[in-house]
């Protein structure tokens, strides 16, 4: 009989409405998986009864033929979202038992539009991290293994439970959050497809701030119809977050059957020299160029001749906006509190703070209280707004000759769990090619374009000027149909 | 150059404590981390205009009204410490003891 989680969401909710099967079938051939799967730690809270009971609801509108657009589809949900009722994490210590007694909008939209939550899925301590190593949690396990090694490899981050749980078929769609390539780099690591829309078309209320001007909601899927149909049921105008873009929900899958002849792809070469680019991505890049080239696409050179400075302006704005809202943290109301007897209210926050935060996310918070003190403020703070704005200024320019950009993901494919780092930058430099894009807020996708000579996926990304996710999506499935020959799934799944 | 008085000045600020150990290894890494940062002072950004939001918009302000009635009891179920159920009972959060 077929693997039924082996479907895209698309072919998946054609057979539920033919009821060949049904979502409690579904439902549980994905906890079955689960099950099995439980060494790679992609979920932090499963919630296997919920999911059940959301499947019977979904079948009983199917027999109704009353189905919502994503009616009885499995799919994760990254531990930042909160959803009511439903213990939320963000992975860190300091969140460890917070239940929260609300629904986030995006994780709701999905959830009234049928879609059936599996659990929570780990992620890097409160958003902080390129490999899923921070959480507080325990670390996710890559299902991808290079050829010949049995090394475990990350399955990157900070979206890493959720690009691990739907690249080994323990959901059939996860959603994920982008602040500096959250959910790209990730998709990249696994071979999944992830996409994040224009700041403000996704409201942020709910979902565990990290660094506001950066968070957007996005979604890991295997297909870029899927990560299209999904984004439709996440996006929309939000009166609760002030922030959120009053516009019509655009509709995006038709992106996928629409022709590229005739588009304008703009290409960077500049970055194409940048320092530590394996030779690998280099070729997957060219390879997409001919590739779009040659289905009549006109390529184009542009520049970004700040975009070497993303990396050093995000690691000012980030941090700095994380401290901030990090502060909310103090053992109040919520959360972890350490006590002891006769402490002062400063050495409650300061005990519960330091036990509750993994390293990374002190460190973060370190660097962000530095380049906010006053000292600091304008060399670092106000100067990497205005590199902010340089960055954003290049991107408009790029924009007047182009309608998308090509680049690569992440500089690698996935490395190591055991793989120390010693230097926070070595880290960092994993998201050089994802940051730019979100310091500007724009629509961006990862899809799955090459495997190494280690049969390891690596993703190409395509990056829109702001509103347009449609052209993002049509250049992402030219390039998905490109490589249909190669298998983006893990050995042994 | 951050040095170890710095990053415990640092560290009161936000208010976090470290161990000596943690505290030497942060002096290195947030001095590893500014280094990388400090690029941004090899270009001239005289006159440009601080980017705050991306957003063309400027942020929307509510109606000051009340959209949710008496929710406390679910608001107080995540009332923390060994103070928690006192401070469900009595609807009050609790706190050491901050004046004389």
């Amino acid at each position: 009989m077929q693997d039924i989680t082996k479907l895209t969401i698309c072919q998946a909710l054609e057979k539920l409405q033919n009821k060949e099967f049904s979502s409690t079938e579904l439902t549980e051939a994905h906890i079955k998986n689960i099950e099995a799967h439980k060494n790679l730690n992609a979920y932090i809270t499963e919630t296997f009864d919920l999911a059940l009971s959301q499947a019977s609801k979904a079948d009983i509108n199917y027999k109704n033929d009353e189905p919502r657009k994503l009616e009885g589809i499995p799919i994760g949900v990254k531990d930042l979202f909160c959803t009511k009722d439903v213990r939320t994490t963000s992975a860190s210590g300091i969140l460890a038992n917070f239940v929260p007694p609300y629904e986030s909008t995006v994780s709701g939209k999905v959830l009234n539009e049928g879609a059936v939550m599996l659990g929570k899925t780990n992620m890097d301590d409160a958003a902080m991290g390129s490999s899923n190593l921070t959480s507080h949690f325990g670390k996710v396990i890559s299902p991808w293994q290079a050829i010949d090694s049995d090394q475990q490899l990350v399955p990157g981050g900070s979206s890493g439970g959720s690009s691990a749980a739907v690249s080994g078929f323990l959901s059939m769609a996860s959603l994920g959050s982008d602040t500096g390539g959250s959910v790209r780099q990730p998709a990249s690591f696994t071979g999944t497809v992830g996409i994040k829309p224009t700041y403000g078309r996704c409201s942020r209320w709910g979902m565990i701030a990290f660094a506001s001007s950066l968070d957007q909601a996005g979604v890991i899927t295997r297909t870029v119809e899927d990560a299209a149909l999904m984004l439709e049921c996440m996006m929309g105008f939000d009166e609760k977050d002030s922030t959120s873009l009053d516009l019509p929900i655009p509709e995006l899958r038709s992106a996928c059957q629409a022709s590229i002849k005739g588009m304008k792809i703009g290409v960077p070469n500049n970055l194409m020299e940048l320092e530590g680019i394996s030779s690998e991505i280099i070729q997957m890049w060219q390879q997409s160029i001919a590739t779009l080239e040659s289905e009549g696409a006109e390529i184009i050179d542009i520049e970004l001749p700040h975009a070497k400075y993303a990396l050093a302006t995000y690691y000012v704005i980030a941090p700095a906006e994380a401290s901030s809202n990090l502060s909310r943290y103090d053992g109040v109301k919520y959360g972890l509190r350490v006590e002891q007897d006769g402490m002062s209210l400063d050495e409650m926050y300061t005990l519960t703070r330091s036990k509750g935060f993994g390293e990374e996310v002190k460190r973060r918070i370190m660097i962000g209280t530095h380049v906010l003190s006053s000292a600091f403020m304008d060399a670092y703070y106000l100067k990497a707004q205005k590199m902010r704005r340089l960055i954003a200024n290049d991107f408009k320019n790029a924009f007047a000759k182009t309608q998308v950009i090509l680049l690569p993901s992440a500089p690698s494919a996935a490395f190591g769990v055991d793989e120390k780092q010693d230097n926070p930058v070595t880290m960092y430099l994993n998201d050089i090619f994802t940051i730019p894009a979100s310091l500007a807020g724009l629509p961006c996708i990862s899809v799955p374009s090459a495997l190494t000579s280690q049969n390891l996926p690596l993703g190409m990304q395509i990056i829109g000027p702001a509103l347009d996710e449609y052209n993002v999506i049509k250049i992402a499935r030219a390039i998905e149909r490109s490589v249909s020959h190669l298998n983006f799934t893990p050995k042994g799944f | 150059m951050i040095t170890i008085s710095e990053v415990k000045k640092i560290a009161t600020l936000a208010r976090l404590s470290f161990n000596e150990e943690e505290y030497a290894s942060l002096a290195q890494q947030l001095t590893d981390i500014m280094s990388m940062i400090n690029v941004l002072n090899n270009v001239d950004c005289d006159g440009v205009e601080p980017l705050t939001s991306v957003l063309d918009q400027t942020q929307r302000l509510r109606k000051d009204e009340v959209t949710e009635n008496d929710i406390s009891e679910a608001l107080f179920i995540n009332a923390p410490g060994e103070s928690g159920n006192f401070a469900r009972e009595i609807k009050c959060f609790i706190v050491p003891k901050v004046i004389e």
